[in-house]
């Protein structure tokens, strides 16, 4: 990382001159956006290459788990948190989202009570709790996906790190902090829906929410969230708060004793992952249609790490590339054979704990880089020749 | 804040310090004076409790009691109590330090990791919109030549030899521009060669800073020419040019004639 070389252009792309495999990973990622978007709203249904909605929404799923698997890499791949809990701040970007829809609904409702919700009105209560007052506003839910989970990893994380809670000690109370929470959703009275969640959303800012074209923008906006997520991450892992989080990851002590506050820095980066994380929950919450607490649930986070450890633990868009081969894998073998899932799922992080310690990016990434180095040779002359 | 008469041009002043770990004392009334510019060697059988004097100097353990003054750069006199401040802190108003253990940042480059340890502001803030300017880039590229590693600048810290570690650690301290520098045991594991060469550049760095190095081999500490303290269970036992120490009957029964 040379930094003596005077670099034109804008901001994104000095962000991404150092960066060939986000380079490619954006461009396939965008190409592969928007050509499902005209499969499936341009050309007809009885083609064969139609892309169906279903589809669409699928892939916008696997986009939401992407971004929160970026999320993750941020602080384990970069800082070395190994948070369990994740899931929490999805789950709660995915709540907050999930009250808006809810009253969205209005009178549309088996009850018909224009004020409250359904499972509001079957527990008999009169009046809206203080809690959902607002979220009618799309723009208090939209505030609150990334207040709710920005404001609880600053809460925790500040409990945490300045008491120098680390290593498997943190990892586990961040399991206990989204079972706590899990229970907690799951209690009716909390007032958010108990185990039922909150679900039989209508529409969102007035666009029903089954419509092709509605779809078709939240898997856009999805896209667009990840990209936007990416180049975030990246900008922070590649700036010298980046390497200092990687000195906190490799020798915190070092970190310390070099004068950083190794504390700010982990609070910095879990807090910005949160609201990552909370801002993917929110996405995947109108796309799926439903939020309830299983989203709390330990094995989702757990879930999660494995896509980061499959994909490659501190390279942003290999924790992205096994989100979503992670989750074809499931959706495919779910279908095949349901049974077999899990151990599936759990022979896949053994084979990437002992032979991939770097996860699929570190099996490509050495291939790509010997086979340009043969290949490009005469191409760096070029440039040389004409710089 | 002074109650006793210490020195104008000291820089850090231990006084009677205690610590213990379950009723261990690992600092038993410790008391040291360090001048500014001097270069000192502390010497000590294991357990005489160097490596605890260091985490007191640099916030890591609190003592129990006793005061550890240290005279800021803006400051006249020492009269910083350093108990009081955390690791960060301390490092901050310029005391480095280097582990006996060398502790590089494996996944950073040599160039990166003089990087982060060079002067500035640390705030994460700071650091995210951080910009290398010229002079910063010209400090950089001394230490490399000072450390001997110029031609590694983009290799990975893991793939230093563990010689080559030691040296990256002084260069890091040394960008930190401290004030005073605390070397655990910068020759261990090193060659005979490279032994000597570190003491050359201790001496060098001793000429504009504060040393304090720790150290069990005695042909380095002869190569430091230097003066000498000799620690033992937690309390300076005798003090003065190698040679003095050596020839100290309580040190050779303690220590050296072992």
């Amino acid at each position: 990382m040379n930094s003596t070389q005077t670099i034109k252009g804008g901001p994104v792309t000095r962000l991404l001159l150092n960066d060939r495999g986000g380079r490619w990973f954006l461009g396939c990622l965008a190409v592969g956006t928007l050509s499902v978007l005209v499969l499936n709203l341009l050309v007809p249904a009885s083609s064969p290459l139609h892309v169906s909605t279903y589809m669409v929404t699928l892939l916008g799923k696997y986009l939401c788990y992407g971004l929160l698997a970026l999320a993750l890499d941020l602080v384990w791949g970069y800082c070395g948190i190994l948070s369990l809990g994740h899931g929490a701040f999805f789950a709660l970007g995915g709540y907050a989202m999930g009250m808006y829809l809810m009253r969205q609904i209005g009178d549309r409702g088996v009850y018909g009570n224009p004020e409250l919700p359904d499972f509001m009105v079957f527990l008999n209560w009169q009046e809206l709790p203080w809690y959902w007052q607002g979220f009618d506003q799309f723009w208090l839910a939209a505030v609150m996906v990334m207040l709710a989970p920005g404001l609880l990893a600053f809460l925790f994380g500040w409990l945490a790190f300045r008491s120098r809670v680390t290593g498997v000690y943190l990892s586990i109370i961040t399991q206990a902090l989204t079972y706590a929470l899990m229970l907690m959703f799951f209690q009716n009275d909390f007032g958010f829906g108990g185990n039922n969640g909150l679900t039989d959303f209508k529409d969102i800012l007035g666009y029903d929410l089954q419509a092709d074209g509605t779809r078709a923008v939240l898997f856009l906006l999805s896209s667009v969230a990840l990209i936007v997520g990416y180049l975030l991450c990246h900008g922070l892992v590649s700036s010298r708060y980046g390497r200092v989080l990687v000195a906190v990851r490799d020798a915190e002590s070092r970190a310390r004793f070099l004068g950083y506050r190794v504390e700010h820095f982990k609070l910095v980066a879990f807090v910005i992952s949160a609201v990552l994380a909370g801002i993917a929950g929110a996405l995947y919450v109108p796309q799926v249609g439903i939020i309830n607490p299983g989203e709390f649930s330990p094995i989702y986070s757990i879930e999660l790490v494995i896509w980061v450890a499959i994909g490659g633990r501190g390279s942003l868009y290999g924790a992205v590339i096994g989100a979503l081969l992670v989750n074809y894998a499931k959706t495919w073998f779910t279908g095949a054979f349901p049974e077999v899932w899990l151990f599936a799922l759990g022979a896949l992080f053994v084979v990437s704990t002992l032979w991939l310690p770097k996860g699929i990016v570190g099996i490509v990434e050495p291939l790509i880089n010997k086979f340009k180095q043969r290949k490009s040779e005469p191409v760096m002359q070029e440039v040389v020749d004409h710089g | 804040m002074v109650d006793k008469h210490i020195p104008d041009d000291t820089l850090l002043y231990l006084d009677s310090v205690n610590v213990s770990f379950d009723g261990f004392k690992a600092l038993n009334d410790l008391s040291l004076l360090v001048r500014k510019g001097e270069l000192r060697a502390m010497i000590g059988p294991n357990g005489a409790g160097k490596s605890t004097m260091m985490d007191v100097i640099t916030g890591k353990t609190r003592p129990d009691n006793g005061r550890v003054l240290y005279r800021q750069s803006t400051q006249a006199e020492a009269s910083t109590d350093l108990t009081t401040y955390d690791e960060a802190a301390v490092a901050n108003m310029g005391i480095g330090r280097k582990f006996q253990k060398p502790s590089v940042i494996e996944s950073l480059t040599v160039w990166e990791n003089l990087e982060i340890a060079l002067v500035g502001r640390r705030s994460p803030f700071a650091s995210l919109f951080h910009q290398l300017d010229d002079a910063g880039e010209v400090k950089i590229a001394d230490t490399l030549m000072l450390i001997h590693l110029a031609d590694r600048r983009d290799d990975l810290g893991e793939n230093l030899s563990h010689g080559q570690k030691q040296w990256l650690e002084i260069g890091m301290l040394l960008l930190q521009e401290p004030e005073l520098l605390l070397v655990d045991e910068p020759a261990a594991g090193m060659t005979d060669e490279e032994t000597f060469r570190t003491a050359d550049l201790l001496k060098d760095i001793a000429r504009e800073r504060s040393v304090v190095v720790v150290e069990h081999d005695m042909e380095f500490i002869r190569a430091l020419d230097c003066r000498v303290t000799v620690l033992h269970e937690g309390h300076v036992l005798a003090e003065g040019s190698l040679d003095h120490v050596q020839q100290d009957q309580r040190v050779i029964d303690v220590y050296l004639g072992r």
